[in-house]
């Protein structure tokens, strides 16, 4: 029946079928990083690996190492939404990283992207604390604010900067980019295009909301 | 094959096709893959509202869908046909921890409680 599967205690059998599914996944991914790995690899300003410099091992294993990082970190966030215990598969997830060699590069991202969500307060506060996995994010968008004609001085405002978790910065950057129904059918984007303030930073508040960094 | 030869139950499928694509894609950061494949899946909701007594709640039944991805598809297609069944679907995906699909549930949530999205 429609919409049994999101209150019925069928919910662990449900996530460790899909965890399992996961995990043969991961362990071919980490198989092919493992043949190719190089651990002078660059990665661009917001922790991504990047084919740009002097790995030239492909592009597809720059995407397959943000796809492993992305897979884990949503594993284990459907893990805690659910309330599934999930210790003895949390340590086949590590043994897959490590064997991939990426154990230390992705544990910090992993664990930001669980953080709690905070108060807007104490996400600005952090701004002034930059750390590893985490990103500074600007909650009315820059570039485009950039480009219809809002001074530097309002969109680098403290109160426009929080620290929000690399991963779902990647998370909030893609939304935004992607077309969406609820936008008429464009991007937000696009959508925000010559709106005023205001709206932005309302989206950008709700943003920050729906993606679980900031408290309702 | 053109969407207007094939039957609701292949129009279905292809919706699952393509939510599944567009996951994959997020998943890789290929944003203008997903933006292609998103207005092929308009295309295919279109077709289904088209065909008599709006086929679109055949996408109700994607509500369980295992990917994210499709089941936020079918519950944004199917809101004005089934708005109470599609509010507790969004609100469901908005807390099962999925990533970017859990996030636009969100928004989508947002927009029904200000009156901003008015689903068609």
């Amino acid at each position: 029946m429609l919409l049994d599967s999101y209150s019925s205690g069928g919910l662990r059998a449900k996530w460790l079928g899909a965890a399992f599914s996961v995990q043969l996944r991961l362990g071919e991914l980490a198989k092919s990083l493992k043949a190719n790995f190089d651990p002078n690899q660059p990665r661009d300003d917001r922790g991504r690996w990047t084919d740009t410099g002097s790995n030239s091992s492909g592009n597809s294993d720059t995407k397959l190492k943000n796809q492993i990082i992305k897979e884990v970190a949503l594993l284990l966030a459907r893990a805690a939404a659910k309330e599934v215990t999930f210790g003895p598969f949390l340590g086949t997830l590590l043994n897959l990283l490590d064997a991939a060699q990426i154990l230390d590069e992705a544990y910090p991202y992993i664990r930001s992207y669980l953080d709690l969500p905070k108060s807007l307060g104490e996400l600005q506060e952090a701004v002034s604390n930059p750390a590893k996995a985490y990103d500074i994010h600007h909650l009315v968008e820059q570039t485009a604010a950039e480009r219809d004609g809002f001074p530097r001085s309002m969109i680098d405002s403290p109160e426009n900067l929080v620290r929000v978790p690399t991963l779902k910065h990647w998370e909030i950057n893609a939304w935004y980019q992607t077309k969406n129904r609820r936008y008429g059918f464009q991007s937000p984007r696009k959508y925000l295009e010559g709106k005023d303030w205001a709206t932005r930073l309302r989206v950008g508040r709700e943003a920050l909301i729906a993606v679980r960094v900031l408290k309702p | 094959m053109k969407l207007s030869y094939m039957t609701a139950e292949q129009l279905v499928a292809k919706c699952i096709e393509i939510g599944s694509a567009q996951y994959d894609a997020l998943m890789m950061d290929e944003i203008a893959k997903f933006n292609r494949l998103f207005d092929k899946i308009v295309a295919v909701e279109d077709e289904l509202q088209r065909r008599e007594g709006d086929q679109r709640r055949l996408l109700l039944a994607l509500y369980d869908h295992e990917n994210p991805q499709v089941r936020l598809n079918a519950i944004k297609a199917t809101l004005a046909i089934a708005p109470d069944l599609g509010r507790k679907a969004l609100e469901a995906l908005a807390e099962a921890g999925e990533g970017i699909q859990s996030m636009d549930a969100g928004m989508c949530i947002f927009g029904l409680d200000d009156g901003t999205y008015k689903p068609t």
